[in-house]
């Protein structure tokens, strides 16, 4: 027999490992950068917000640094990363391909596309966050078109999605790609940085108003696991298995949307995390939904946290963009995956 | 004996042309009913009208004594599995993994109960893969995959061992040219595994099984009645002995057929 009923599984220890692990990055790293602050330090820092005595002493600039700054910076990376990661396990699953990707349904070339033109256009109605609002806005009007050209006979064709993705992608790539060229050398360089991406502009108020979808996609996406799992044997067997199809189907495409969206919106386009996460984690532990999700949300959180870390470090007192730090350690390590295992695992 | 899934006077009509028309059956507990035909006779639109995958254009369908629009998803799913010809799985789960998928609609809570354990193994076993509960799926052979997936269908609709005879219903498997890429000793054995249960249903718990069937002799072999199905109409249904005769199954298929006795078996062997 399997003992599963008395033992702790091992997929609750590596859980219980990878939240460790998320916690101690986000208290390692908020204390990396110019201003150093010591593990110690942080804690004293937040208790003193309590009012507990302070383990240590620490200076009013550091204080200031860690809870405008730093704080947010590290909270949103970690948000972003695990609904990055989670949707991108969430649309591999609905679309039965390990290969599938947030980028593929448009979401995040709508958005690009909305922000370049709010750039060049010198749109600027909402002041600062006239930029995320636009990304947004494209991001649920991309999706929006792609999910209703698939959609026949009340059916969702996951094909046609994919393709429908694949032709909005190219128009908004086209569309971005105009706006590039007409746009003046400063809209230029604002357009591309926030094309490579960064969570430079992280605030409170940033955070605040991203990490309600963020969460949503976080902890919403669980939910259908047993669907996913079901829905990896074909459509026709998930119905047979009792799974309202296009029920999960609608609600799992707009849990991804709420998330790349709000993601995109505040941070850019930081590729690859959706990806590489989920593959890595259904790589060692099996494809079974109902741990790759919280996995991968985990995995995802700490290893943006470290990107970011590494973006706001590695050319200091400059910023490398973190889709750069998340493409070029990314694309090759996917690589090395799919090298190493060509000859077992049919993708 | 029961009648688990009967048909009235189904067709199915798409662009003036009626793919089903005017089809009659019923399946009854402790029985296999096979369907032979031609390609596009009409068998998987059939097939999809009677799992409610379809709605007829006229006519009913009843399942388990009810009109099947009356059924939810989720009830249905507790006594009714579908076993295709072949299922897109390119995900590498373990073997144990996609037979405990077939407990799905018996779950409440995310996790599986011992009792879905116990289920999934004394399906796995009975389609004679045990030991193999560890193995990667996607490395099995193909006969092997498919016999993964009928141990999953069968775990979706197997009863607790301590459900009492009152508790015990009648189940309904629906097997979809199960064994058309098969080698032989994969096809007969997919189906012994079949008409193994169907035989054991007698006591307890009662199953029916409704089967597409690509091999005239694998029907002729396995199942009770058969249901010939000629340019989405009923042709012939009865039992075996009576449906299989040459003219009926060369007009049937539009190819001289000869049926014979077979030499060393009972029942009949179909020779072209």
């Amino acid at each position: 027999m399997l003992a599963r009923a008395r033992t702790i599984s091992p997929v609750t220890i590596v859980m219980g490992a990878m939240a460790v692990a998320l916690l101690i990055t986000l208290v390692l790293s908020v204390g990396i950068g110019a201003v150093k602050i010591s593990p110690l330090q942080v804690i004293s820092i937040f208790g003193a917000r309590f009012g507990i005595e302070p383990l240590t002493a620490f200076e009013i600039q550091q204080a200031a640094v860690l809870e405008a700054i730093r704080t947010p910076r590290v909270l949103l990376g970690a948000l972003l990363g695990g609904a990055l990661a989670t949707a991108g396990a969430a649309l591999q699953g609905l679309y039965r391909n390990p290969l599938a990707d947030p980028g593929l349904l448009g979401i995040s070339s709508g958005a690009s596309l909305f922000a370049a033109a709010a750039v060049v256009l010198n749109i600027n109605w909402f002041g600062i966050f006239t930029l995320p609002i636009a990304a947004f806005i494209g991001s649920l009007l991309a999706l929006s078109i792609v999910y209703n050209l698939s959609k026949s006979q009340g059916h969702t064709r996951m094909t046609t999605l994919l393709l429908a993705g694949i032709a909005i992608n190219a128009m908004c790539g086209a569309l971005t790609g105009f706006f590039t060229y007409i746009s003046t050398d400063e809209q230029l360089r604002s357009i591309t940085f926030w094309q490579l991406g960064s969570l430079g502009g992280a605030s409170w108020t940033s955070l605040a108003a991203s990490s309600p979808f963020l969460l949503i996609t976080i902890f919403g996406i669980p939910f259908f696991a047993k669907a996913l799992n079901a829905l990896l044997l074909g459509e026709n067997n998930a119905r047979f298995l009792g799974i309202h199809v296009e029920h999960a189907k609608r609600a799992l495409i707009t849990l991804v949307a709420l998330g790349v969206g709000a993601g995109v919106a505040v941070a850019g386009m930081i590729g690859f995390v959706g990806l590489v996460i989920p593959h890595l984690v259904r790589l060692s532990l099996g494809p079974d939904h109902r741990h790759l999700i919280p996995i991968s949300a985990l995995l995802g959180a700490t290893l943006l946290v470290l990107a970011d870390l590494l973006s706001r470090t590695i050319v200091q007192p400059a910023e490398l963009p973190i889709g750069i730090v998340t493409a070029s350690v990314g694309s090759p390590f996917f690589l090395y995956l799919l090298l190493r295992d060509r000859k077992n695992v049919a993708l | 004996m029961t009648t688990l899934l009967s048909a009235q006077d189904v067709s199915f009509r798409i662009e003036n042309r009626d793919l089903v028309h005017k089809v009659n059956l019923n399946l009854r507990a402790g029985e296999i009913v096979a369907v032979i035909g031609r390609n596009g006779a009409g068998k998987t639109t059939l097939l999809r009208l009677l799992t409610g995958d379809l709605k007829p254009s006229q006519g009913h369908v009843s399942v388990f004594g009810q009109p099947i629009e009356t059924h939810s998803l989720k009830e249905l799913a507790k006594n009714r599995a579908v076993l295709s010809q072949s299922t897109p799985l390119h995900f590498d789960f373990r073997v144990f993994e996609v037979v405990l998928l077939g407990r799905t609609p018996h779950q409440h809570s995310h996790r599986e109960s011992q009792t879905d354990i116990q289920i999934a193994k004394h399906c796995l076993t009975q389609v004679g893969l045990a030991g193999f509960e560890n193995r990667q799926y996607l490395t099995l052979s193909g006969g092997e995959q498919q016999r993964v997936q009928l141990a999953r269908a069968l775990a979706q609709i197997t009863a607790p061992d301590q459900a009492t005879d009152t508790e015990s219903q009648a189940s309904l498997l629906f097997l979809d040219e199960p064994t058309s890429s098969l080698d032989i000793s994969h096809q007969h054995k997919i189906l012994q595994v079949a008409r193994a249960r169907v035989d054991q249903s007698q006591h307890g718990h009662a199953l029916g099984v409704f089967a597409i069937l690509h091999d005239i002799n694998l029907a002729a072999q396995y199942a009770d009645r058969i249901l010939v199905l000629s340019q989405g109409q009923r042709l012939a249904f009865g039992p075996s002995a009576e449906v299989l005769n040459s003219d009926l199954l060369s007009e049937a298929f539009q190819h001289p057929i000869t049926v014979i006795d077979h030499p060393t078996a009972a029942g009949k062997l179909v020779v072209t």
